[in-house]
């Protein structure tokens, strides 16, 4: 996959661009609109400060590896305030957090359906939503970004074959979920 | 398996235009929010750009400091004081003297008129 996005011919161009798409990141990721829209203002000032005489076709990956860095960094903080809150509350249901255990079944599927529930915003967002955060972050980085491998994998920190797999579950799981989703339209 | 099928490229593709549609849609509240952080980011570009002027500024101060201090010096480490007129004089004059006969002439006129009142001082 090519990267589709066009160099942006300035700064606040590209800030007013990504900025949109990076706070729709970080709130899928946090589920806190504060928390996103401070880290994307982090990320802002991050690129701006260090990087802004760089050419313009590197903003966009440049700030995705510092969007990433601070969306990790929060769920790392949220980790630690949340295991001394729940030191002493019953353990989790690991099957709940195993990756392969939210893939639905796909073995019957319309392919027509299928495209037309993912024209359903609602929809979108809610697979999107569901998705556990490094699948999440190697769907965003790679299908709405338009990252390559090598990119979302500096983004996200891991090997590009940790990228490949966290993206091919991803879609998976959101094949998945557009199948047993019912188009908005249609909702009782 | 880790490569995406054309299958899934599509799906993909109609996802992110989903997704960018999406973004088409967003609230005034996150709207105003993105904007002042924009704001915020952009208003540190402007130290940077300035950044190298003050580099140029800088250096171009101690060059003007170096020069100054060159062209100073030389003046100031003549000697000072009675001797170093005295002897700039008597360079002065001796120059003079080889020089211009005309000037040799003068003088010896000038000795010539200083004698006739010596000599009498002297007898006397």
């Amino acid at each position: 996959m090519t990267s589709y996005r066009p160099a942006p011919h300035s700064m606040d161009a590209f800030l007013r661009e990504a900025g949109r798409r990076a706070q729709r990141m970080a709130e899928f990721a946090t589920r806190d609109r504060d928390a996103a829209l401070d880290i994307v203002q982090d990320a802002m000032i991050s690129l701006v400060t260090h990087y802004s005489d760089r050419p313009g076709e590197q903003w966009g990956p440049l700030f995705q590896v510092i969007l990433q860095s601070r969306i990790m960094d929060h769920h790392r903080r949220e980790s630690r305030r949340k295991k001394w809150l729940t030191w002493l509350a019953a353990p989790l249901d690991d099957a709940d957090n195993d990756p392969w255990q939210q893939i639905p079944d796909t073995a019957e599927q319309d392919p027509v359906q299928l495209l037309a529930r993912a024209d359903d915003i609602e929809i979108v967002l809610r697979a999107v939503e569901a998705l556990p955060l490094r699948q999440q972050q190697a769907f965003l980085l790679r299908a709405w970004e338009g990252l390559d491998t090598a990119q979302t994998a500096a983004a996200m920190s891991c090997s590009e074959g940790s990228v490949k797999t966290h993206y091919f579950r991803a879609l998976a799981a959101i094949r998945g979920h557009l199948q047993g989703e019912q188009p908005s339209g249609e909702e009782s | 398996m880790t490569e995406p099928s054309s299958r899934d490229q599509l799906l993909a593709s109609r996802l992110r235009d989903t997704l960018d549609r999406s973004t088409e849609h967003a609230d005034a509240v996150v709207d105003e929010a993105l904007a002042k952080a924009r704001a915020r980011a952009l208003a540190r570009q402007r130290p940077l750009r300035s950044l190298p002027r003050q580099w140029v500024l800088v250096p171009g101060l101690a060059v003007a400091a170096a020069l100054a201090l060159v062209l100073i010096l030389p003046l100031s480490s003549l000697p000072h004081g009675d001797a170093g007129r005295a002897s700039g004089v008597q360079a002065t004059s001796a120059h003079a003297m080889v020089e211009d006969p005309e000037m040799l002439d003068d003088m010896e006129m000038l000795q010539a008129l200083a004698e006739p009142t010596n000599t009498p001082k002297a007898s006397s």
